[in-house]
Order: C-alpha cells, then structure tokens, then sequence
C-alpha cells in the first residue's frame, strides 16, 4: 500500500515538470502536427508539382509552413539566433534547388529536416576550429544585436536564482558541445522537439537500433559534464 | 528504504530516456528524498534549458519572419530568374554580369586572349620557317658561313668550289690536268 502511494507521487512528480513547459514540437501559430495528414500530403504534393513547374512562388507554401519549425531546430542545436536565421534561408535555398530530387516517399517536412541537420552538420565542422558553443554564447550579445533577445527566464523574486539559471544554461550549452553533430541533432530532435524514435530515424537516415545507440552514448556524455548539477 | 540509490546512469536514464512511452518507476525513486532531489535538480536545468530555446522562437516578432522569407523567396526568385536566362541564352547572365561589372577583369581577359593568339602565331610563323635539323645543316656549309666550319671544312670547301667554277667557268678542262697530261 506504501509503495502504491509512493508510486504514485512519483508519477505525478515526474509528470508535473512536462505541464509545466509548453510541448515544443508543434506549439507555435500556423504549425499543425499533421505532416503526415494524407490530405494535406496530397496538398503539398501538388504544390511541388507546381514549384517543379517552373513555380518559385508556389515554394512559399513550404516557407510559411515551415520556416519556424526549421528555424527552432537550427538554433537548438547552434544556439545562435543570427547563425539560425543564416542558415535557415540556405536551408530552403537548398530545398528549392533539390525539389527535383525529393520523390515524395516520405513526408516533406521529414526530407526538409534530414536537409537541415545534414545543413547545421556541415556548419558545426566548418567552425569547430576556431568557435565554441561558449563562445557562440557570449557572442550572442553581438552577433544577435539585430535580432530581438529572448526574455531571460525568471521569477523576478532572485538575482541569485537568475545567475544561477544563466549558469545552468552554459553548462549545457557547454555538454551539448561535447557531442558529435549526429548525436546532438538525435539528442535535440529527442528530448527538445520531442520526436519519436521513427521520426528520428527518418530525418537522420538512422535506424531505431542506431538511434537509441546515438541517444544512450549522448545521455552518457551529459552526465560526465553535468555530473555536479545533481 | 527500499533498495539501492540510483546510480548515476539511473538518474539521467530517467531525464533522458532512450525508450518512448512512460518508464517504470524504481520502488527506491518513490521513497528517497535524495534520488528524488537528484533527479529533479537534472530535469529542472534541462527544462529551464529547453524553455528558454522555444521562448526565443516565441519571442520573435512577426516582422523578423516576414523579413526571413522575404530573404528566402527574393534568393529563389534570383536563382530562378538566373536558370531561366541560362535556359534560354547561349552565355549565362552571372558570366556577363560578372565580366561587364570588372572592366579590369574585361581588358585582362581580352589581353590575355591577345597575347595568346600572338603567341601561337609566332610559333607557327616560326615552326614554317625552320627547315629539319639536317637541312640546315647542309645549307650553313653550302652557304658558306665561315664562322660555323672549321678549318678542314672551310679547305674542302673551297676545294670543291673552285673545281665547281672551273667546270662551269670558262676555263677548259685542260686547265685541270696535270701538267705532264697536257
């Protein structure tokens, strides 16, 4: 009986965090989860036929659709608003040009996903000599000086408790730095964008072994970086 | 208290899981403070983390979408303004616009394509002119030119044409024979 009762505080004590942070994967205006809606599937897939007409209007469709979706998961997984913006642009530049290519086996959105890790990917190589996603932290207050800044989360009541929360925010920023490309876009798609194993899957080109096998070392990782904040 | 303490790949297991779906709870986790504390310390940096990643997206105004799809479309648009010119044209619009935009560019390609027409004149015009090794050879000694005989050669030479001369001249072929033959 105690460990029904204790069981049960635990479940509601685990449950209670995820109310409390709005669900990511599709909360912003203008944004359904119904990429794989066959009607709308049917929809886009007319739309493309349209772009690959000769149509480059017709791509606003997938721009609007999807452009904030895009943008959040590029600066997940930069944490650089100006970077994200960047390549977001060249995100769908690279979509407009391989529309010819996209054969509509899986759903647009998944195809468009899979362009921008293999995107961010490409950039995180590029830069990794010479800039860290600390150093991209304190860059922010400049390169982001054109883009509006992100209310700081507080609860107005502690100076303390808002360094502390800033503190907390590198030091992940910082562990997340000490995985690979592909085991951050996992990690991010996984345990920020909240997508399932499948979904995963699709847009990295990985199976579910392979998946799981990314998420589990990447937990590892964060632990080894993060093991004074429990 | 039931049990072991969560291990550290416990606790992360716990704010990271692998697996989709709700995870089993340990006895242990539902009646120790401190692997609840522990837990709890992890997955509220994390969410404080995660909020404030979608509070950046939800912060951003209206106009910086509307200017980040403009930039999108007005890119598209270039881009297919550009293969639409290529289709239809023999010389692509980037190599114009990029030739006529940089006059230095422009004169250096001219001049280069000159010099290189010059060049291959030249060695042309050259290449006729020269006979093969061995001609040339022969003609410098038939001509004469002292500087390139040496002095046998030069002895020879005059030898074959003074007998040259005097069989063509006016001389009789008699003017050839020994004296004892005349």
């Amino acid at each position: 009986m105690t460990n029904a009762v204790g069981a049960a505080r635990v479940l509601e004590f685990e449950a209670a965090p995820r109310g409390r942070i709005p669900t990511l994967a599709n909360d912003l205006p203008g944004e359904t989860s119904q990429s794989t809606d066959p009607q709308r599937r049917e929809r886009e897939s007319e739309i493309l036929g349209r772009v690959r007409a000769g149509d480059p209007e017709a791509f606003e469709y997938f721009v609007r659709t999807y452009q904030r979706k895009v943008f959040r998961l590029v600066y997940t997984l930069v944490r650089n608003a100006a970077e994200a913006d960047a390549l977001t642009q060249d995100i769908f530049v690279k979509a407009w040009r391989a529309v010819g290519d996209f054969k509509g086996e899986a759903a647009f959105e998944t195809w468009l996903n899979r362009i921008a890790i293999n995107a961010v990917r490409d950039a995180v190589r590029r830069r990794k000599p010479v800039v860290s996603f600390a150093d991209l932290a304190a860059a922010e207050e400049i390169d982001g000086a054109d883009l509006p800044r992100a209310a700081e989360p507080t609860d107005g009541t502690s100076p303390e408790r808002d360094a502390f929360s800033r503190q907390i925010r590198r030091r992940i920023g910082e562990a997340l730095e000490v995985l690979s490309p592909r085991q951050r876009a996992v990690f991010v798609m996984k345990h920020y964008e909240e997508r399932s194993i499948a979904e995963i899957g699709a847009a990295t080109g990985l199976d579910d072994g392979t998946v799981k096998s990314h998420l589990f070392r990447a937990a590892r990782k964060l632990r080894q970086k993060l093991e004074d904040l429990r | 208290m039931s049990g072991r303490h969560l291990t550290d790949d416990e606790i992360v297991g716990r704010v990271f899981p692998v697996e989709e779906g709700p995870a089993p709870i340990p006895i242990h986790l539902a009646v120790c403070p401190d692997c609840q504390q522990r837990v709890a310390k992890l997955r509220d940096a994390f969410f404080l983390d995660r909020g404030v990643v979608a509070g950046v997206v939800e912060s951003l105004p209206g106009d910086f979408w509307s200017g980040q799809r403009r930039a999108i479309l007005g890119r598209i648009s270039d881009l297919a303004a550009v293969e639409a010119e290529e289709r239809a044209t023999p010389f692509p619009a980037r190599f114009t616009r990029s030739i006529l935009h940089r006059p230095a560019l422009a004169f250096g390609s001219l001049a280069a394509a000159l010099a290189l027409v010059a060049g291959i004149s030249v060695l042309r015009g050259g290449t006729e002119a020269l006979p093969p090794a061995g001609a040339a050879a022969v003609a410098s000694v038939a001509a004469g030119d002292p500087a390139e005989l040496s002095a046998a050669d030069r002895d020879d030479d005059e030898l074959l044409r003074s007998v040259d001369s005097a069989l063509s001249g006016e001389a009789s072929q008699e003017a050839l024979l020994p004296e004892v033959m005349k």
